[in-house]
């Protein structure tokens, strides 16, 4: 029987010597065409489905465009238009707000119940999945439901409010543009929650107990071994979860949509929702676009510098 | 070899894919028609209108297909199909005739049909209005008409008899608030608030483009007016909510029998007495109590608006003649009166003939929608509908205008020159051609 | 888990763990018992102001249910999200397999930049993306077919899938495979019989989130595919359920219940393999 090798060589019944002898520069050829071929269909399928969109996308917002023509090259005129712009301004704010504070909430939160996780011995399985759930119920349909707690007739949360006798009336949840922003961020936490706690769960599972052990028989007490065992050996897993969610908040479009519209008076008006009105339904797609990647170029800056920093940490490991 | 092998199955079946699905330009003229709609307030419009379609396809040997999406979708899909050159044949605009200015190089002129299916309906109501730059290119297809819906027990309760112009309602609002049952009208991110506060600026001479279509013409004293009318109506005669109303909270409103009144289509009443609602606290049928009055009046005129639901032939069709003869078959009178009757009067042509058919007579709910539909003009009035006047409309910034006011966020002043420098820039962008 | 005597006495644990942990899992749940319960309630007590929200006082109905089974094509609906679901996980989980390996295992030029790459199609968000993708899609005759969410749904499943694979890959011994391939085997065997098996926790787990991903996506398949018996769950509810100023929250409701439930009931088969799978795929 003859094993046929990546490049159709026959595999010769070498000795160990005469296989190590071959050279290093032969496994290394032969590793690349077998890399090269393995990465293929990912390479390939995010060339043609994510890279040429997304220099179209660009090309867009350079552009002129409207939906249906291509438009002509202006230059930087629509982030220059944006940056003049009120409602884009707020929409800033509003988004740099939205993300910070649940990124926040998500991150202490998340920590909280992924060491609380980490310790239930007893319903662990129905505990994990009851958490879990949030993140799994289609956000579209769950959001719905956050929007009829807080509608403003029926809402769930003002009954229960009023019936304890903490407020005398309806708190008007969506109406008021602070408590509108805290509401989105409420519905963003509930569900982010899981990702962060099952994820920094899974990195407090991996670390060794050997080391917890030599930090209470040094005589550590439960904050230090916190501070000095915990926390460093998480760090890695929690930089990876906050790239990826602060990545998936900031383009956050399903919660403001369904629950506000951006509104009050543009107050919660996010990237993804100012650049869905303004580009899709006015159809100046070009507007569009430079809204949505108005953070693009900062945003590589942070995914560069978060990997960095990760690859480092965890080649120390 | 192996690996090569399965690289080529995955590009392989990529190409095999594109085969099975029919990826094959048709070459032949098939005859087959799409037609993308929205779902209808009452299911039995489109249920008519899918029997209509397929009618027709049985009789001219088409085969047809109806889409369905939800209205607050529609607007994804256009710009999706018009990117992409392919979609639907025939395709629902709307809400808002600005769909046809918009997408002006991608649609079919339909004056032929136009004018081929007036005279048999007694002519369109407004035939200038639903030009874009001197064309048809969309069908205007039916709208919603706003009257003023009101509790009569409630109205009786405090005293009030027949109210008809703005400052009546703002009245009856501040006694009704005093009881508990406020007055109601979004001032947030929805076409309802759009509709309602153009309704109050029209009918105080005010307006916010100008006759030539070009001008912003918000920046006035009758605007002012308006305003201050609009922050008296909030503080005295609303709750805060209705900041954060959408479309459908007004209906919840009046069925959730606190508001008083509020400015709607027939909806409210149509689904009050479907589901049977009741006036809580009590047993009776909350739509027993309820009825339509005219749009109100203000010191200069009546006048109101609603969403122009329209119809349109993408000019990347396949079967555009196809399409323009189903249009004709649709838009005949009677099959435009079942269309109606389906839908209970809620979907008003806007061929005059239309507005006097018998289900406006049978319940007496519906006796002042065909006043409505007289006064009843484009939200660009006076101007003509252009894509900018539509995007005014669409990012919300009348509604925003009249909030920030109204809440004291803003001064008059600053909100007046805060809508105006967002219109300004808005009109100004579509005037630029690079 | 073994941990010091004192704290296994059993009623510290509960004022110190699943008193805290009960909010937690109230915060979490309490939507969704919500969502159970209106999908019960009788549209007369959902629509009235006084009545209480959190149970049911005027009788249980299955009417929403019926409705949503009868009058709407829900079951095509559920359906489709199941195949597409199913297809794109199975598609994205290939491929991912396939680009982790030699991201994790072998060194060649551009690596680095793939890497690094695959993380930037994140930046790029969907509500922009899928203008540019619609044109592709139709070009490739995709556009009406469940292939076109076949093959866009990858876009956005690939690189996660990847990058937990990745790091799933990496915390297996190295000295296994070396083996293997001493003795003849080349790299695709190696992966196929010897990694891979070893790596079951980390397919499970990429594939479970691939497939949550995909269930739960709306706008590419709003956009690509119009037909009501070829829509996705999601997309279809949205559309028969909410017509303009109306919407049918029992209903509603009643088809979030049941679009949940086939995800739940992955992932309470498959909840530690989850987490395993994350863990060794997080940390390293």
């Amino acid at each position: 029987m003859q094993l046929r090798t990546v490049n159709g060589e026959v595999a010769k019944f070498t000795s160990r010597g005469e296989a190590a002898a071959r050279g290093l520069s032969d496994f290394i050829a032969r590793d690349t065409s077998v890399a090269y071929t393995f990465v293929a269909p990912a390479f390939f399928l995010l060339l043609f489905l994510v890279a040429y969109p997304f220099v179209l996308s660009v090309w867009f917002s350079v552009s002129d465009a409207r939906v249906g023509e291509t438009g002509s090259f202006v230059g930087l005129a629509n982030f220059e238009r944006l940056l003049g712009s009120d409602i884009f301004r707020q929409t800033l704010k509003n988004s740099l707000v939205f993300t910070s504070i649940a990124l926040l909430l998500k991150t202490v939160l998340g920590m909280a119940l992924a060491l609380l996780l980490f310790r239930v011995a007893r319903f662990k399985r129905l505990i994990r999945g009851a958490v879990l759930l949030p993140f799994i119920v289609p956000t579209a349909l769950s959001t719905l439901v956050w929007w009829w707690m807080f509608e403003p007739l029926y809402s769930v949360v003002n009954w229960t409010l009023k019936h304890l006798h903490i407020v005398n009336k309806d708190v008007p949840w969506l109406p008021d543009p602070y408590l509108a922003m805290f509401t989105v961020i409420l519905v963003n936490t509930w569900r982010g929650l899981p990702f962060f706690a099952i994820t920094l769960l899974a990195g407090l599972v991996a670390i060794p107990r050997e080391l917890y052990e030599a930090a209470e028989s040094d005589g550590a007490g439960p904050a230090a071994r916190f501070w000095h065992v915990t926390v460093p050996l998480v760090k890695p897993v929690l930089a990876v979860v906050i790239l990826f969610s602060a990545i998936f908040t900031l383009a956050d479009f399903n919660i403001v949509y369904i629950l506000t519209k951006g509104g009050p008076m543009n107050m919660t008006h996010l990237f993804a929702t100012y650049s869905f009105a303004l580009g899709l339904q006015s159809g100046q797609i070009g507007q569009g676009a430079a809204v949505s990647l108005f953070l693009f170029p900062i945003l590589l800056g942070v995914v560069f510098t978060q990997l960095r920093l990760v690859r480092k940490s965890t080649t120390y490991d | 070899m192996v690996n090569r092998r399965q690289f080529l199955r995955v590009t392989a079946g990529g190409a095999a894919s594109v085969v099975v699905a029919g990826g094959v330009p048709a070459t032949a003229q098939t005859r087959e028609l799409t037609f993308l709609t929205i779902a209808s307030f009452v299911p039995e419009t489109d249920k008519e209108l899918k029997r209509q379609f397929e009618e027709w396809g049985a009789k001219n040997k088409v085969k047809v297909r109806l889409d369905i999406i939800a209205h607050l979708q529609l607007v994804t899909k256009k710009a999706s199909e018009v990117q992409a050159r392919s979609g639907h044949d025939l395709t629902a605009l709307g809400p808002g005739l600005g769909d046809a200015d918009l997408y002006f190089d991608h649609l079919v002129d339909l004056n032929d049909v136009a004018a081929d299916v007036a005279p048999k309906n007694g002519g369109w109501m407004n035939p200038n209005d639903y030009l874009i730059r001197g064309k048809w290119k969309l069908l205007p297809w039916w709208m919603p008409p706003f009257p003023m819906a009101v509790r009569t027990d409630l109205l009786e309760q405090i005293g009030e008899k027949n109210p008809d112009t703005w400052e009546d309602w703002l009245r009856v609002g501040k006694k009704g608030k005093a009881i508990g049952h406020p007055f109601g009208t979004a001032l947030g991110h929805s076409g309802d608030a759009n509709v309602t506060l153009l309704s109050i600026m029209w009918s105080y001479g005010a307006s916010y483009v100008a006759k030539d279509g070009k001008t912003v013409a918000i920046n006035s004293k009758e605007t002012r007016q308006a305003m201050e009318f609009v922050k008296r109506l909030y503080t005295e005669a609303m709750d805060p909510e209705v900041l954060a109303w959408d479309d459908a909270s007004n209906n919840r409103c009046l069925n959730a029998g606190k508001c008083i009144a509020i400015h709607n289509p027939i909806s409210a009443f149509e689904s009050a007495k479907r589901d049977k609602v009741v006036i809580p606290g009590t047993q009776r049928e909350i739509a027993e109590v309820i009825d339509h009055v005219n749009t109100p009046r203000g010191p200069v005129d009546r006048k109101t608006t609603t969403g122009y639901w329209c119809v349109g032939i993408w000019n990347f069709a396949k079967n555009v003649d196809l399409a323009k003869d189903f249009l004709r078959y649709h838009f005949q009178p009677e099959n435009q009166a079942k269309w109606v009757d389906a839908g209970h009067g809620f979907n008003m042509p806007f061929l005059t003939n239309l507005t006097k058919h018998p289900v406006y007579k049978s319940d007496k709910q519906y006796r002042f929608i065909p006043e409505v539909a007289k006064v009843t003009v484009p939200p660009s009035w006076p101007g003509p509908t252009t894509a900018s006047s539509q995007q005014v409309l669409d990012l919300y910034i009348l509604p925003d205008m009249f909030a920030q006011y109204a809440t004291g966020k803003m001064t008059v002043d600053q909100a007046i020159a805060w809508a105006e420098k967002e219109m300004q820039e808005i009109f100004a962008g579509r005037k630029r051609k690079f | 888990m073994t941990r010091r005597s004192w704290w296994s006495r059993p009623t510290r644990s509960l004022f110190t763990l699943y008193l805290p942990v009960a909010p937690f899992v109230f915060f979490a749940l309490f939507p969704l018992y919500f969502m159970l319960v209106t999908s019960f309630k009788k549209n007369a007590e959902l629509y009235n102001v006084n009545a209480t929200p959190f149970f049911i006082r005027q009788g249980l109905t299955l009417g929403h249910y019926e409705m949503l089974s009868k009058d709407t094509m829900f079951w095509s609906w559920f359906a489709n999200s199941l195949i597409v679901s199913i297809a794109a996980t199975v598609v994205s989980v290939l491929i991912g397999i396939l680009a982790a390996y030699p991201l994790a295992r072998l060194r060649f030029p551009g690596a680095d930049s793939f890497g690094v790459a695959i993380f930037i199609t994140y930046l790029v968000p969907p509500s922009l993306l899928f203008l540019p993708l619609s044109t592709v899609v139709n070009r490739l005759g995709l556009s009406d077919t469940l292939w076109a969410l076949i093959v866009t749904y990858p876009t956005f499943l690939v690189p996660f899938c990847t990058w937990l694979l990745m790091g799933y890959f990496r915390t297996v011994p190295k000295e296994i495979e070396e083996c293997a391939m001493l003795d003849g085997c080349n790299r695709f065997q190696t992966l196929l019989r010897i990694l891979l098996p070893v790596a079951v926790p980390g397919v499970i787990c990429a594939a479970l989130f691939a497939f949550t991903l995909s269930w739960n996506e709306f706008l590419y398949s709003l956009v690509f595919v119009s037909p009501a018996e070829l829509k996705t769950m999601t997309v279809g509810v949205f559309s028969e359920l909410i017509r303009g100023d109306i919407y049918y929250w029992g209903g509603l409701m009643a088809g979030a219940c049941i679009g949940s439930l086939p995800i739940v009931v992955a992932y309470v088969f498959f909840l530690d393999y989850y987490v395993s799978g994350l863990t060794a795929g997080a940390v390293k």
